[in-house]
């Protein structure tokens, strides 16, 4: 099962969650099933029993605006200021409770961030090719 | 927790490219191949010298490194500590744990010294000129 709280995956009979430390609601326990049949009742309805869904957690910010700076500062600025703005909305959005906005400003702004970190490694890769032939044309003149 | 390791081994290994592309590379120099963005506005963005100022911290020429990039420098030893403590909690847990101690208004604050960063260094005025990347 999933942390009510952070959304990890954790033991199925976990009381408490083993990453952030919030206790589980005894949802989990099997229910006890009738004893016996009674008859006086009537049968009840099927009821379809709806489980959240395990992403059900809400995404914090933090994490998503932390590395946007830093690929801002060290990787690549264009697409380290989108992955900021997007970034930044994701509190916002979890704020009004939106958290479906919320999750998608938290995919957005992390694909500006892996791609901002790929280009600045492609860049990385072309450069290191680009010296070994300058080293190499100015050391053996070929 | 293994598929985790090796993303976080993966990581440092591009880290570790990254690192000996800069250390190799002749100092200073672009070989003419200098920075689009400072090439078409002729801006010095926020991160402009980065790539310089981690060269010279990887020699340990923290002076240069500081006049390459002042802020990048001051910024760098919190950096590699998350970068640090992230690898370690990834592994453990799948994510981050210092996200949950690093206040959001810190971050803000943070961006806004990038911006005035940004602008300053790029006034042509005395004080300010030191900000840009300078050779020593």
């Amino acid at each position: 099962m999933f942390c009510k709280k952070c959304g990890m995956q954790i033991d199925d009979s976990a009381r408490f969650c083993e990453h952030c430390g919030a206790e589980q609601h005894p949802a989990a326990e099997p229910q006890p099933q009738a004893a016996a049949w009674q008859p006086d009742q009537p049968q009840q309805a099927y009821q379809p029993v709806y489980t959240p869904l395990p992403d059900a957690a809400p995404v914090k910010g933090t994490a998503y605006l932390v590395w946007s700076i830093l690929v801002t500062l060290f990787c690549c600025m264009p697409l380290g200021i989108p992955a900021i703005v997007f970034a930044a909305k994701i509190d916002n959005c979890n704020a009004r409770g939106d958290f479906a906005a919320a999750a998608e400003n938290a995919r957005k702004a992390k694909n500006f961030c892996i791609w901002g970190a790929v280009v600045s490694a492609v860049l990385c890769v072309i450069y290191a090719v680009f010296m070994v032939l300058m080293i190499a044309e100015t050391n053996f003149h070929f | 927790m293994k598929k985790r390791l090796i993303w976080v081994l993966l990581f440092w290994l591009a880290v570790a490219a990254v690192s000996l592309v800069l250390l190799v590379r002749p100092k200073g120099s672009g070989f003419g191949l200098s920075c689009i963005i400072h090439g078409l506005t002729g801006l010095y963005c926020p991160g402009c010298g980065a790539s310089r100022a981690l060269a010279s911290l990887l020699r340990f020429d923290f002076y240069q490194a500081f006049r390459w990039n002042p802020l990048l420098v001051l910024i760098f030893p919190f950096a590699l500590f998350y970068l640090v403590w992230g690898s370690v909690s990834f592994v453990g847990c799948g994510r981050n744990t210092l996200d949950d101690r690093i206040p959001v208004k810190l971050l803000w604050g943070l961006l806004v010294v990038v911006l005035l960063y940004f602008v300053l260094r790029n006034l042509p005025l005395w004080p300010f000129t030191l900000l840009q990347p300078t050779q020593v």
